[in-house]
């Protein structure tokens, strides 16, 4: 029984965007593991402590040497191994196709695999439609609960779709899930547990290895563009009669609105 | 006390044997408990004798923290002193049963002050018993073995006189300097019973004292009152490090993280057990305790001994002993290791506790572990941007330094002033003095991250090793010869915690202590008084009991012409916490009522104009308190400033 848990890291979700002569930086260079994935790799530890006793965990993910780190961190929370696909640098980025092409053949035999709905960088929605399609597995995205029926080789998914209505599904295994917000509550990782992880091997797989390179998709786009920064209040200062009759001055004066 | 009845073969043969085995067996109990305290870490508590020895002056003898309640310490004091000198009595009476001379024990001048000290010894017992029995008092826990035990000492100190006026008496020797004896000795009218009566009244007496006496001693390791023994030791070990300093757990050789058996405790902090008289000033000082949380101090310490004493040293503490609940509501306040007048040390112990929870068990509050996640993932408690602390500093038009520049005062901006909006406000403040006192400084922008204070608290001590690592290393590439911060717990961290890892600096002041050094230097001029102003100062517990700053934020207030300084009943080192503390300041206070709003009560009943914090924790608090109780009472609420604010408003 194989449980795999795919991850990418992303971004700090606070960081700010930068435009440098039409590149794109990020103010705080610290990455995360991207948010859904978090929930993804409790997913994945809790079906194994639930349901499959026997599995092995592994987590998965494709991306530059410091992803690496989000790796370490899904050991620290329990995965049993972690295989990292590397690739070449590029300006831009792999296409959610060659991702789940690439994360599809590395996953050689697998039973359940978990990822994080989106990947709050580009919102593609995609990679878990892609793994499944290449192992013909059922395909459920945007789970807000799972219950496992091992003896049956079956799960019920409960989705969510957008607007709140619930869909109820019987899936039968093996299958990929998308996770969303709110299925769990990530686990704290142990001191032990981080300890164990820094020394763990980390399997390392070439992209090329993986998808030929007729296959390989990169997208980079021509140009950007920031959305403006909104603008602050004005705050009118003065007492209520001052401040009424600025406020009329500036609606009949500078906003044309009365 | 004179002794007469020791011809009886028969009598001295059942005062070898009595004497005998309640000796081997209080040695033994003893003995038991050594080897009950002895395994766990190391814990070198034998340094700095000298100063030990001061604090046994200070803590036994002279019993200093009893008199912070006058009547009280004066009853202590008493039955300390008087049985100090009873016991004497007990001695020559246990040597004089052994067929020894004692010469001394029949001087009439000895035999005087015995006197003197068993009458002294009765009333504080009976005043003890009134005030458990009658009084009442909210922290005292009574119980059945405080007033065994109370009635014991009263036995002791009864037979003592009949014995002695008995045997004075059949003498002939009823003399008026033993003056107790001898009064007791002719209220009952000894001189007019037969003599045979009276020599039956002093054997009964005799053997009931002595059996008291080894009852006494036996009983002992099993009841609170152990601390008789127990005291001494503890307070001679007591920590002699700053409160504000936690252990440092060595992550690279260690398998086991914080405390989850008895033996990862260390020998003192069991010895503390041990010493746990149950008097309950730490609950009524603490905070948490106070608000009707789950959490009470003398419970941690006393259901440590429990387990100690009925189970088994593999089983787990945390659970059926300690709760969660209750290490998760300690703000760290220190408020009941400043009120212990044995120095336990409840805080380290809860702290440890945490740290299993945390660091084997990833087990904390939500909240907090939120926080946490912030500090890993953005390097500070609010999970904002680290960019943001040079964006804001930008707005104001400040630069921070470049990597190796020198400046004569480093500010420490610090996350609150970095994110917090109110917080902001106060380093204004703080920068408006600095520009008004003509004192050059430098900041370090994003160089800055969390000290690593709340990590460290709410017990992840891995995470604070990696924060003081990046703050070392940045500080380390900039050339200055202060640091200034207006977060006690910055300071604390930077001042205790970071010497450790290699900061090379330690020169590191509040803001508050600051601004007295720039008004002692008359770098400040203030405005002239136009009206009387009133003030009521909280004070910060990592201030006051971790750092001993207490007046130099009352005299700069003073310093402020018209500022008048009312007091709130808990002010300096006795001051009540805001709720902040020890990480709870990320956690949600849903339980019971809330610390800060019963703090900002007190501060309300003042009848202050403002209320004066300082520390931006306290500033949280105090105006979450202050508006809660004006929503309740539907009034303004209570105007909450920093002491910088407070000294900026009034520059000339």
């Amino acid at each position: 029984m194989n449980i795999a848990v795919c991850i990418k890291q992303v971004p700090n979700t606070e960081a700010q965007v930068i435009l440098n002569d039409g590149i794109l930086a990020f103010s705080d260079p610290k990455k995360i593991i991207n948010p859904y994935d978090e929930f993804a790799i409790e997913a994945a530890l809790r079906a194994k402590e639930q349901a499959f006793p026997d599995a092995s965990v592994t987590a998965i993910t494709l991306g530059p040497e410091s992803a690496t780190e989000a790796l370490r961190t899904a050991l620290a929370m329990g995965c049993d191994q972690a295989i990292h696909i590397t690739h070449e640098p590029h300006p831009g980025w792999l296409a959610p196709l060659t991702v789940g092409q690439a994360i599809g053949a590395a996953l050689r035999q697998v039973d359940l695999v978990f990822c994080g709905r989106q990947g709050i960088d580009h919102d593609d929605f995609t990679v878990p439609y892609v793994i499944a399609n290449a192992h013909q597995m059922s395909c459920i995205n945007v789970v807000k609960e799972i219950t496992y029926k091992p003896e049956e080789k079956k799960l019920w998914v409960v989705r969510e779709s957008d607007g709140g209505q619930k869909e109820y599904f019987e899936c039968p295994m093996p299958a990929v899930l998308g996770i969303s917000i709110g299925l769990n509550k990530p686990r704290y990782p142990s001191l032990p547990g981080i300890m164990k992880a820094k020394k763990k091997a980390i399997e390392s797989l070439n992209l090329t290895d993986l998808v030929s390179d007729s296959n390989c998709t990169w997208i980079q786009p021509s140009t950007y563009e920031l959305p403006k920064a909104k603008e602050a209040c004005k705050m009118i200062k003065g007492d209520i009669a001052e401040q009424a009759s600025e406020l009329a001055r500036i609606l009949k004066e500078d906003l044309h609105i009365v | 006390m004179a002794h007469l009845l020791t011809e009886s073969w028969i009598n001295e043969f059942f005062f070898i044997a009595v004497v005998l085995s309640a000796s081997s067996f209080f040695g033994f109990t003893i003995a038991s408990r050594i080897k009950s305290i002895l395994p766990g870490p190391q814990d070198n508590r034998f340094d700095q004798p000298f100063k030990r020895i001061k604090n046994i002056f200070k803590h036994v003898f002279a019993q200093s923290k009893m008199w912070r309640r006058p009547s009280i310490g004066l009853a202590h004091f008493l039955i300390f002193w008087g049985f100090c000198m009873v016991s004497l009595g007990t001695i020559a009476f246990l040597l004089e049963g052994l067929r020894f001379h004692v010469g001394w024990a029949q001087n009439f001048i000895f035999l005087g002050i015995q006197d003197f000290f068993t009458v002294l010894v009765i009333a504080a017992v009976l005043f003890a018993f009134f005030r458990r029995l009658v009084l009442k008092p909210n922290h005292v826990r009574l119980s059945g073995d405080a007033l065994f035990i109370l009635g014991m000492i009263l036995c002791l100190m009864v037979t003592d006189l009949c014995i002695d006026g008995a045997s004075a008496t059949l003498k002939g020797e009823l003399k008026s300097q033993a003056w107790a004896s001898f009064s007791l000795a002719h209220f009952l009218g000894f001189p007019n019973w037969s003599p045979s009566v009276l020599a039956g009244f002093h054997l009964v007496n005799w053997w009931i004292h002595l059996i008291t006496v080894f009852l006494f001693l036996c009983y002992l390791p099993f009841s609170k009152h152990f601390h008789v023994i127990t005291a001494a030791p503890n307070i001679f070990f007591g920590t002699l490090i700053p409160w504000g300093r936690m252990k440092t757990l060595d992550l690279e050789n260690s398998e086991h993280f914080g405390v989850d058996r008895l033996d990862q405790l260390s020998w003192k902090q069991k010895l503390d057990t041990l010493a746990c008289t149950e008097c309950g000033r730490c609950s009524d000082a603490c905070p948490a305790t106070t608000m009707g949380k789950k959490l009470d101090p003398a419970n941690i310490i006393i259901n440590l001994r429990h387990h100690l004493e009925h189970k088994d040293v593999n089983t787990s503490l945390h659970g059926q002993t300690i709760s969660e609940e209750e290490l998760w509501a300690c703000t760290t306040c220190a408020a009941c290791m400043h009120a212990c007048p044995l120095t336990i040390e409840h805080i380290p112990a809860i702290t440890d506790m945490r740290r299993h929870l945390v660091l084997m068990e990833g087990k904390m509050p939500e909240e907090a572990m939120l926080a946490l996640r912030n500090l890993e993932q953005k390097g500070n408690p609010w999970g904002i941007s680290e960019q943001e602390r040079e964006s804001w500093l930008d707005t104001q038009g400040i630069t921070p330094l470049n990597e190796g520049d020198s400046v004569d005062l480093l500010f420490w901006i610090g996350c609150a002033g970095s994110f917090d909006d109110r917080s902001k406000k106060i380093v204004l403040a703080m920068i408006k003095i600095l520009n008004h006192a003509k004192i050059s400084f430098g900041v370090i922008g994003k160089h800055e991250s969390c000290t690593g204070d709340p990590a460290r608290r709410i017990g992840n001590e891995y995470l604070f090793q990696m924060l003081v690592q990046g703050n070392v290393e940045a500080l380390n590439k900039f050339n200055y010869k202060k640091l200034l911060t207006i977060c006690p717990h910055c300071m604390n961290s930077l001042k205790h915690e970071y010497q450790e890892f290699g900061l090379y600096n330690s020169k590191i002041l509040h803001h508050s202590v600051f601004i007295k050094e720039l008004m002692d230097k008359g770098l400040i001029r203030l405005k002239e008084a136009q009206a009387s102003q009133t003030v009521t100062l909280h004070d910060s517990c990592y201030l006051t009991r971790y750092n001993d700053i207490v007046d130099a934020p009352r005299e700069a207030l003073k310093s402020v012409p018209g500022t008048q300084l009312i007091e709130m009943k808990r002010h300096g080192k006795s001051n009540f916490c805001c709720g902040a503390g020890g990480g709870r300041m990320w956690m949600e206070e849903d339980k019971s009522a809330r610390v800060n709003v019963q703090r900002a009560e007190e501060a309300v009943q003042t009848g202050a104009q403002t209320l004066i914090t300082e520390c931006p924790f306290c500033m949280t608090m105090m105006r979450d308190g202050t508006r809660a109780m004006s929503e309740k009472e539907r009034a303004d609420p209570m105007v909450v400033k920093d002491i910088a604010e407070w000294v900026s408003e009034h520059l000339a």
